[in-house]
């Protein structure tokens, strides 16, 4: 049995500014022993302890693909009073740290098989849903899951996180994809609008299909009323939550929302779920 | 199993001799007050103690324990593993006492990631459980199902006959291993082995035998949004004494520790009754207030721990209630809660 708090030791590659504000990046990550990315075998959805030795430990939501074999991606929100956050931004490609992980629970994406998949995000936190969305389109999966739709929205054309991707995604023919923006810009030729207005026009089936959804507090209240509307079941639409966290694995006290351990039991819960959970969170 | 009586003159020198074979936590008496602590000698010992202030938790969850320790080599990261654990005796627990440590058990070991560096040192520590036939004025073990002569989960267990004599019971393997130590005591008589049974008989009588610990978690789960909590927390300071007390207590924090080109990543007891233990970087904070935070306390004790881990994190001790500065006091609480009608 190994020291469950003791980190894998990996290289940073590549850091990708994603903002015109400069507080998101996404952070490359190649693991020091090769051995331990095969350890690290992780489904979307789930997270990480992302570890700097001396500022602390922070977890994020994995952004890369489980079938991204060579490397694990993660897009982090630097805080001005957040000591890792900051730190984190800090670090130059060639720097070494640590990733302690996976953790969570992760999408259930057995339960796509033969359904379609509709994605909907708001701000950065579509990073684990950039996941899933990278893993349903390998090439190995894409033919055995449905349609894809995917709405996502950021306050403006600079905030969308990983721009040129969803472009590129927007151009093809077996993903649909919607990108809005609250407030636009001369060079913006996509929607104008909220995130929930965009799923209320849009109108996406349930028919046949698992919903996705992560956002800020205030998208994920009015878009879930939307869904009901759309008839999407409870049981079907996932959620993924945020609690403070410090070891992530069940045993710090910290992260419950009632008798769920974000950390263990989360972070993915279905809307099923949440309507027995206390408000909490 | 065997059994052994020993005089209660005799227990300091018992003491001394495990004292030989390991490190041996034990109640202490500092200006009145008992607490339990790593002996320096065996004359340190109070016999007599029941319930320390300060519970034995701390011999297995530290208050401060380094995770892992790190240096720089020339610009590469080490990791230092943290020491191995040496052996460790606790002596002279309370029934509840050995309760919680049942509790931590249950946490520590929990899948999908057992925490090895407390189960190593679990591994190494043996309980010397102490019955008693008295209850302190606080403690509402009774009522939660502990009987404080009942020697489960003890290695070896010393069941009191009277002021001058226990009965040393001789448990599990790692008790055995102590064999050496308790041969200079004389083996326990049929008389005196009779009388257990009957001091025994009563206690039993004496506790609940259905705590109802299962339904109290149910119906305290749909109290979530009941007002007990707005009139309970109102004289709460917060400053988190019943936790760092309590003996099931086990939240905790993990720090940062640096000096030039090393450190170590630490963790230190912590509790849900302190503001930041919630608080999101962004400044989010899902318990604003004490309100939220001791409602917090009595959902994980009572209806969390039990749903999530079978098993309550209260032991009905009683050091919160004797402890805390604002006199809240827990059996009050329990008691109201059982008192509200279901919804
Ligand atoms: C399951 C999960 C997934 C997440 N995914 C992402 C992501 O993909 N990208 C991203 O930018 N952020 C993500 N977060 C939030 C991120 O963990 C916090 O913003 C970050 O820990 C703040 O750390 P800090 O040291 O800069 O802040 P400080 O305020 O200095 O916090 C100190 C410590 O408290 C804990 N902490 C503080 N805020 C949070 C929080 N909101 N959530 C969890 N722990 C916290 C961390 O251990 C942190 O190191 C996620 C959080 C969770 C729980
Ligand atoms: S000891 Fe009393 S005042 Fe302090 S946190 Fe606990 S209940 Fe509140
Ligand atoms: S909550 Fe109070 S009575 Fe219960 S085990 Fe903890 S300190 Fe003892
Ligand atoms: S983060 Fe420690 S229990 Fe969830």
């Amino acid at each position: 049995m190994n020291n469950p708090y003791i980190p894998y030791p990996v290289e940073i590659e590549k850091i990708e500014v994603e903002n015109e504000s400069r507080d998101i990046r996404t952070f490359r990550f190649a693991f020091a022993n090769p051995a331990d990315r095969a350890a690290f075998d992780f489904t979307a959805g789930q997270f990480a302890e992302l570890s700097v030795l001396g500022a602390g430990e922070s977890p994020v939501g994995i952004a890369s693909s489980p079938l991204d074999r060579d490397y694990v991606e993660f897009t982090v929100k630097r805080y001005a009073s957040g000591v890792v956050t900051t730190a984190l931004h800090n670090l130059q490609p060639g720097d070494r740290m640590g990733i302690r992980g996976p953790m969570g629970n992760g999408y259930p994406v057995e339960r796509l098989a033969g359904r379609n998949a509709v994605v909907i995000s708001g701000g950065f936190a579509v990073t684990t849903l950039r996941a899933l969305i990278r893993y349903l389109l390998h090439p190995d999966i894409r033919p055995t899951v449905g349609d894809i739709t995917v709405i996502y929205g950021a306050r403006s054309p600079g905030e969308l996180c990983y721009k040129n991707e969803f472009l590129d995604w927007s151009k093809r023919s077996d993903i649909e994809v919607h990108l809005t923006v609250d407030k636009g810009d001369p060079s913006w030729k996509g929607r104008v609008g909220f995130v929930p207005a965009a799923v209320a026009e849009i109108a996406p089936s349930a028919r046949n299909a698992l919903c996705f959804i992560c956002g800020p507090p205030v998208m994920l209240k009015y878009t879930v009323p939307e869904l009901t509307r759309l008839d999407f079941a409870p049981e079907d639409t996932f959620l993924s939550f945020e609690m403070r966290m410090k070891c992530g694995i069940g045993k710090c006290g910290r992260c419950n929302i009632g008798p769920h351990y974000v950390c263990v039991d989360g972070p993915v819960f279905s809307l099923a779920e949440t309507r027995d959970m206390p408000l909490e969170y | 199993m065997e059994t052994r009586i020993v005089p209660q003159t005799e227990m300091a020198a018992f003491v001394g001799e495990l004292m030989k074979t390991a490190r041996v936590m034990a109640p202490v008496r500092r200006d009145g007050v008992g607490y339990f602590e790593w002996l320096e000698s065996a004359d340190q010992l109070d016999a007599t103690c029941v319930v320390p202030r300060s519970s034995p938790k701390a011999a297995l969850l530290p208050r401060c324990e380094t995770l892992f320790g790190w240096r720089l080599e020339k610009g590469e990261q080490r990791i230092v593993p943290p020491p191995e654990p040496i052996p460790q005796i606790l002596f002279g627990l309370h029934p509840c006492d050995v309760r919680a440590i049942a509790t931590l058990d249950a946490v520590f070991a929990s899948d999908p990631s057992p925490d090895r560096l407390y189960l190593a040192r679990r591994a190494v520590t043996t309980v010397i459980g102490r019955g008693s036939l008295a209850d302190p004025a606080t403690a509402f073990f009774r009522e939660l199902g502990v009987d404080p002569m009942d020697n489960g989960g003890c290695d070896l267990f010393l069941a009191p006959l009277d002021p001058d004599r226990h009965v040393l019971e001789i448990i599990s393997d790692k008790g055995r291993a102590l064999l050496p130590a308790c041969e200079r005591f004389p083996k326990a008589d049929d008389r005196a082995l009779a009388l257990l049974a009957d001091l025994r008989k009563s206690s039993a009588a004496k506790t609940e035998a259905n705590p109802g610990l299962e339904q109290l978690a149910a119906k305290l789960a749909g109290m979530f949004e009941s007002d007990l909590w707005s009139r309970i927390h109102e004289h709460c300071a917060g400053c988190g004494v019943c936790a760092f007390l309590c003996p099931t207590c086990h939240c905790f924090d993990i720090q940062e520790e640096q000096r030039g080109d090393r450190g170590a990543r630490v963790r230190v007891w912590d509790t849900c009754q302190f503001g930041l233990f919630t608080r999101h970087a962004s400044g989010h904070n899902p318990r604003t207030s004490q309100k939220e935070r001791l409602r917090q306390r009595i959902m994980h004790k009572f209806s969390y721990g039990i749903e999530k881990f079978k098993v309550p994190f209260c032991v009905g001790c009683g050091r919160c209630v004797g402890c805390c500065p604002a006199n809240n006091d827990l059996r009050a609480i329990l008691r109201t809660i059982r008192e509200t009608p279901s919804e």
